[in-house]
């Protein structure tokens, strides 16, 4: 079965509304924890989504300053 | 904090983007980076909300083509990437920018500002399609225009 990596940034509480509004897995059970983290409420989150016949949370980091320049190297 | 209207829409060019976020050659005193101040104001900004900052969709992915680590989420979450065909068939890069900007004058709040490097500043002001409703800024002062924006959408 193809699947489609798809990059987005949502901020933390539409990442939370995303994840509850359709049916996900999750590569590691600890990105789940970096999602629902009461911290990240306000705060970008860069969810990689792996679609095929089922979403798969693939990865996902906070968006912070050290990532973005990491990726601007 | 709700959604702000803020007093210009922005168009930002390839050398705003490499003077200032890639290179820094310029810097915010506060933090967080230039990146992520842009991230919640193009999220903040009331009716234009991820459309509020303006790249030319050509510009926008030579800039993923020259820093292939760049996630396009993150790109797209700083600036939308226009993908007017009028705009887009046009080579010449800065006549581009300035035909995008006067576009977006049409919207609320009826005034656009160009972000670009300090030595680009004059050709955009001596181009023969600018006209002087645009605003062009640059350095310091293209910064200074970001915090405060940033500082109005993300009160600390």
């Amino acid at each position: 079965m193809a699947t489609t990596i798809i990059d987005d940034v949502l901020i933390g509480d539409d990442a939370r509304l995303f994840v509850s509004k359709v049916d996900v897995d999750y590569a590691k059970p600890s990105l789940k924890d970096i999602i629902f983290n009461p911290d990240n409420t306000n705060k970008f989150l860069l969810l990689r989504k792996k679609i095929g016949s089922k979403i798969i949370i693939d990865d996902v980091k906070v968006v912070d300053d050290a990532l973005i320049d990491s990726m601007l190297v | 904090m709700g959604s702000i209207l803020f007093d210009y829409r922005i168009v930002c060019d390839r050398h705003f983007f490499n003077e200032v976020i890639k290179n820094k050659k310029y810097l915010s005193p506060s933090k967080p980076s230039i990146m992520q101040k842009l991230m919640y104001i193009n999220d903040k900004a009331k009716n234009h909300s991820r459309i509020h900052n303006v790249m030319s969709k050509k510009v926008f992915q030579d800039i993923l083509k020259e820093n292939s680590s760049l996630s396009r989420g993150i790109l797209r979450a700083s600036f939308w990437d226009c993908d007017e065909e009028e705009f887009e068939a046009i080579g010449d890069e800065m006549e581009r920018n300035i035909k995008i900007a006067i576009d977006v004058l049409d919207e609320e709040p009826n005034r656009t500002m160009i972000l670009t490097s300090t030595a680009m500043v004059t050709a955009y002001q001596q181009n023969p399609h600018y006209i002087k409703e645009l605003n062009i800024k640059a350095g310091v002062e293209a910064i200074a225009i970001i915090d405060s924006y940033f500082n109005s959408c993300c009160p600390r």
